[in-house]
């Protein structure tokens, strides 16, 4: 994987919030094909840095690079370089007035000009890929958090990004329905999806990922194969982290 | 019915009230209380208008006389000319002074005092216009012309044949020569020495056509035809006072001329020219005159009897129905236009308020704020009366529909931009982040949803616009509410009509809340709940 080719480019990232600041100095790259998990406590920066990436916030100071091209937030670049990031969030956000399926088809047709019968097709796979095929004229109320969670993979795989950003997908779940997503995620690793996770599941995390992240305080601590961060970290705080997380489990 | 019978009537059922001996008349129930009631519209000058808070002119002084002479004081009423005849028929007052012409129609429903002002119709023009000089001309010549509503000006220009189009009615008639001064009508009719005093306090590009009256008219006091023996008690004190000098006092007082010989010896000639009074009654109500009453102590001033206020007349209803549904159908007409503009242009300014552009902003605030912060009433004004001085001339219908329009945008803005920024930020974000532009986002899944949340609150505006569009009565435009209005002082069935109004109100509202429920149900399920379930992080 360290031979293939490079795909995001982090420098020195720096966010502010008015006068609270979030991320102090992020680099990271990564690489195609690569599935990177971020770990830390809620507040050091996770969620933050993953939505600079797709510039949803824009960074204080700091450069992002896609494919070698610096991202900046002229209207047109960035319609063109979110079609190229898919982003599944927290809270699912999927648009409640649209039936599951309308809501997998509708950026398709709308930023891709794809017609609504390809689209449709298009749609009804990805839907029978993340097992939801017999739910596609429900809409999403009618749905369970895991359920409606996979509509919203299916929904950013739908633009066939390169890259997939997942800030927390689980954890706003009932626990007897994490199961299912992760089940899904874990499919896309294996077929070489490039993703960038977010997660507090840990064991899960050293499952899919490539390469582990440890945020804390707006900076990436330690970084470094799964097995050498979850089984010998070499940073207090990395350590005083996993202790908290894997002990209460 | 014919004028006669009914008259013959009329005194008999007066004379029964008279003579026996429980029932009391209205002069007893007066002169008991102390106090005669008397309403007026206080904006025909010199008859009467308000100065510093307080009713003045040549009514006022008369009136004041008479109730000297019936040894009471006078209470003085001021209200809109459609309002003065609905008072009189529900017993809210006792006499009417407003310088009101007899005509054989008015005194089918009132009681006319003698005559005791020598008026006549004249017609005011812009300064110099001397396209025309007569009534006839004005309907010939396609002019338009405004007029007080419901006045014997209205009637003498519908006699010779003036469309309604062409006539602009308003319920002021200072509004009626404003209407005139702003070129919006090419002149008004109505009593000369109304037209007289308001030219030259108001209204200096204004003047009378030449000539004076085309028509000569008599001007009486109104009363109830079942009060009649005060009716009489009026006339002896009219009688008195033109025989004394005070009455010329008056007279010259408020026309600044003198009350003439001939004048007076005409005033004379026309005595009986009022409503017919049995020749016995004058004797014995002067001698009742010069006695003082007893004043009971306790004695509420109760309406006295025969004014039927909460008779429902089917009669009136079957003839006024069609009418209102006339009035109905513009109110509706001009409500739904009022909508089709006011909800895009307030979605427009919303939009406007939500956007990043600073100066455009600010403009969209400062104009909510400044519809918010006035009443509807006052904007309906300017946009009629007061945008002609600066070019903008609008017809009465146009003016209505702006000044709604206008008002309606500012707080369906505001009830969109509670909607929009009722939403989920998560929903704009999950758009943005499948490459939807702003635009998109907005288009295909803000308003959307938008949409199904500020229904509600824009059906409550639609009702209180609906309800609101009565306002624009003001600028001559016969909607429900003015209809029903006219309806009264011409029928003196406020109960029957009221009623009627209120009943064709709810009829256009219960169908709009009823679609919005049908609407709300249907687009219930997906809508309500909201798409994220479980426990937050």
């Amino acid at each position: 994987m360290s031979d293939s080719a490079i795909l995001l480019e982090i420098d020195n990232l720096h966010k502010s919030f008015d006068k609270t600041e979030v991320l102090k100095g992020v680099s990271l790259t990564v690489r195609e094909g690569e599935v990177i998990g971020l770990i830390g406590a809620s507040g050091s920066g996770k969620s933050t840095l993953l939505r600079c990436i797709n510039r949803l916030e824009t960074p204080t100071s700091g450069t992002v690079r896609f494919r070698g091209t610096l991202t900046t937030d002229t209207t047109n670049a960035l319609n063109q370089l979110r079609q190229e990031i898919g982003m599944v969030f927290q809270r699912f956000n999927l648009f409640p007035h649209l039936t599951v399926l309308e809501n997998v088809t509708l950026a398709p047709r709308l930023v891709k000009g794809i017609s609504g019968e390809q689209a449709n097709a298009e749609g009804k796979a990805l839907l029978e890929q993340v097992f939801l095929g017999e739910k596609a004229d429900s809409y999403p109320s009618e749905l369970s958090g895991g359920q409606q969670q996979r509509v919203a993979i299916a929904r950013a795989l739908a633009m066939y990004p390169s890259v997939l950003l997942f800030d927390e997908p689980t954890s706003a779940l009932d626990p007897e329905l994490v199961g299912e997503v992760l089940e899904v995620i874990r499919e896309l690793a294996q077929r070489g999806r490039t993703m960038l996770i977010a997660t507090h599941e840990m064991n899960f995390c050293r499952e899919v990922a490539h390469r582990v992240c440890f945020l804390d305080g707006g900076k990436i601590l330690e970084e470094g194969k799964p097995d050498l961060i979850f089984e010998n970290p070499q940073q207090p705080r990395t350590r005083e982290f996993l202790a908290r997380v894997l002990g209460q489990r | 019915m014919k004028p006669v019978r009914f008259l013959l009537i009329a005194l008999l059922l007066s004379v029964t009230t008279v003579s026996s001996v429980s029932a009391q008349t209205t002069l007893e129930t007066i002169r008991q209380r102390g106090v005669l009631q008397i309403i007026t519209d206080a904006a025909y000058p010199p008859f009467e208008s308000m100065e510093n808070g307080t009713i003045v002119g040549f009514d006022r002084d008369i009136g004041d006389e008479i109730g000297k002479e019936l040894g009471v004081q006078v209470e003085w009423t001021s209200t809109d000319w459609d309002g003065v005849l609905a008072s009189l028929a529900t017993n809210k007052a006792d006499l009417i002074m407003a310088g009101v012409t007899i005509t054989e129609e008015r005194k089918k429903e009132n009681a006319f005092s003698r005559p005791y002002f020598l008026s006549g119709q004249g017609i005011a023009r812009r300064k110099g216009d001397t396209r025309f000089s007569t009534p006839e001309e004005l309907v010939r010549g396609a002019f338009t012309a405004a007029v007080q509503n419901d006045t014997t000006g209205q009637f003498a220009l519908e006699k010779r044949g003036m469309p309604l189009n062409r006539l602009n009615r308003f319920t002021l008639l200072p509004d009626a020569m404003m209407d005139l001064q702003n070129g919006k009508s090419d002149a008004v009719v109505a009593d000369v020495p109304a037209i007289a005093a308001l030219i030259q306090k108001n209204y200096p590009d204004l003047e009378l056509v030449p000539g004076g009256a085309f028509v000569l008219e008599n001007l009486g006091i109104q009363g109830r035809l079942d009060s009649l023996e005060l009716i009489a008690a009026v006339n002896i004190a009219l009688d008195r006072m033109m025989g004394d000098g005070r009455y010329s006092q008056i007279y010259a007082k408020w026309t600044k001329e003198p009350a003439t010989l001939p004048m007076l010896a005409r005033l004379y000639e026309i005595r009986n020219e009022g409503t017919p009074i049995p020749s016995e009654w004058e004797a014995k109500i002067k001698r009742s005159l010069t006695q003082p009453v007893a004043v009971a102590p306790d004695t509420k001033p109760s309406p006295s009897a025969g004014g039927s206020a909460l008779n429902v007349r089917s009669d009136i209803l079957r003839e006024a129905f069609p009418v209102l549904l006339v009035g109905a159908r513009l109110t509706l007409l001009l409500t739904l236009s009022t909508l089709i503009l006011s909800v895009p242009l307030g979605l427009l300014i919303a939009l406007t308020r939500l956007s990043g552009i600073v100066p455009l902003r600010a403009v969209a605030t400062v104009y909510v704020e400044m519809i918010r912060g006035t009443p509807l009433l006052v904007q309906i004004y300017i946009v009629y009366f007061v945008l002609p001085a600066v070019g903008i001339s609008l017809p009465p219908f146009v003016s209505g529909l702006v000044a709604l329009s206008l008002n309606s945008a500012a707080y369906v803005s505001e009830i969109f931009r509670a909607g929009i920024q009722s939403i989920d930020a998560g929903q704009g974000e999950a758009a943005r982040a499948l490459g939807m532009s702003h635009v998109q986002a907005m288009r295909y899944i803000i308003l959307p949803q938008t949409l199904r949340r500020v229904l509600p609150p824009l059906t409550n505006e639609a009702v209180a616009l609906l309800k609101d569009s009565s306002l624009v009565s003001v600028v001559s435009l016969s909607e429900l509410m003015r209809m029903g209005r006219e309806i009264v002082t011409t029928s003196g069935a406020p109960t029957t009509v009221y009623l009627a109004v209120a009943l064709l109100y709810l009829a256009m509202t219960l169908p709009l809340t009823a679609l919005v429920r049908y609407l709300e149900s249907r687009w219930g399920t997906p809508s309500r709940k909201t798409a994220s379930r479980g426990k937050t992080a």
